[in-house]
């Protein structure tokens, strides 16, 4: 065997990647809520640089599976939304990091 | 989307967008000034009231939150930097400057007012030394807490403001004044400067911030709805 062989035992975190916050748009959603306490829908569409209908479909799976609050409120008139991060993905966020960096740190140079 | 994701710079970004508008310096740069009136009415006009300090925190309570929602979330959204938990160690501070400023009035109660034999003789030089270096334990601190979030946020005007508080308040703390009293005319001149520093901050940056996030067309949603 080559020394340069993966050892699947170091790369077993891989598998536990949670997919939902992987992909890029979500990934970097999830970043952005992660660092604040709270923001809204447009703070987030200039920060992550997505259309409006992208953020939207991306936030809807996010909260979905429960790691975003979303609130709506009245602002005068209008409508407002904002949006933080649950425990649940606050948690599942870091668990992602550590995994990534897990999956990384075990990589033969 | 070809953005690194950088946590550390994500968090600047965000407190660097809250600060954006100037607001908070503005705001901030009106209770040095109004502690300036405060202590300028004191030694000019022999009122002290120095009592009605706290009363900007109330206009800053009030006034911060309906500014940004009138001016700022419609232009760049809303943005909450400051946990719970963090706003529990803004009103601790807060409250230390209020403290502070209490103590200084004790201060100058011992010091100014009290007779010289009821202050303990090993107390008087500490005492006399305090009331009289305040302004520049005032600017010293008060340039710490600017450089800690210039460094930690990438905010560098605020080295600025760390730098004209550090030199203001040492400054001051060396002015003799023959006919008025020294030490609240020190507090009066270092407040003064401050708050006319931060305020023209505040002002040209609040201009800026309109200028350059014009209000978007009457019926865009942005998703609020």
């Amino acid at each position: 065997m080559a020394t340069t062989e993966m050892d699947d035992e170091g790369l077993q975190p891989i598998a536990d990647i949670d997919r939902l916050i992987h992909e890029p748009a979500r990934l970097m959603i999830m970043a952005h809520l992660y660092v604040v306490e709270s923001a809204d829908f447009l703070f987030l569409m200039r920060q992550t640089r997505l259309t409006w209908g992208n953020l939207s479909s991306h936030l809807s799976k996010l909260e979905d599976a429960g790691y975003i609050d979303v609130e709506k409120e009245f602002v005068g008139k209008k409508p407002h939304t904002m949006l933080c991060l649950t425990k649940e993905g606050r948690a599942a966020f870091r668990d992602y990091r550590q995994s990534m960096q897990q999956v990384f740190d075990d990589l033969p140079d | 989307m070809a953005q690194n994701i950088n946590l550390k710079e994500f968090r600047g970004e965000a407190v660097r967008a809250y600060l954006q508008d100037g607001l908070v310096e503005l705001l901030a740069g009106i209770t040095f000034a109004w502690w300036a009136g405060v202590f300028f009415a004191y030694v000019f006009l022999d009122f002290g009231a120095t009592v009605v300090c706290w009363l900007p925190w109330l206009f800053i309570m009030v006034g911060l939150p309906a500014a940004k929602r009138r001016f700022v979330y419609p232009r760049i959204g809303r943005v909450e930097v400051v946990s719970a938990g963090a706003w529990k160690m803004v009103a601790v501070l807060g409250g230390l400057v209020v403290v502070v400023l209490a103590v200084a009035d004790l201060l100058g109660v011992v010091v100014l007012v009290a007779p010289q034999d009821q202050v303990p003789a090993v107390l008087r030089p500490i005492l006399d030394a305090i009331w009289s270096n305040l302004s520049a334990i005032m600017g010293i601190v008060l340039a710490g807490v600017f450089v800690l979030v210039a460094f930690r946020h990438g905010v560098s005007r605020f080295y600025l403001f760390a730098l004209v508080s550090l030199t203001s308040g040492v400054a001051f703390a060396m002015l003799e004044s023959g006919r008025w009293p020294t030490t609240p005319l020190r507090w009066a001149l270092y407040f003064a400067v401050m708050g006319i520093v931060l305020m023209a901050s505040g002002v040209v940056l609040f201009v800026r911030f309109l200028r350059d996030y014009p209000l978007p067309a009457e019926g865009a949603s942005y998703g609020n709805d």
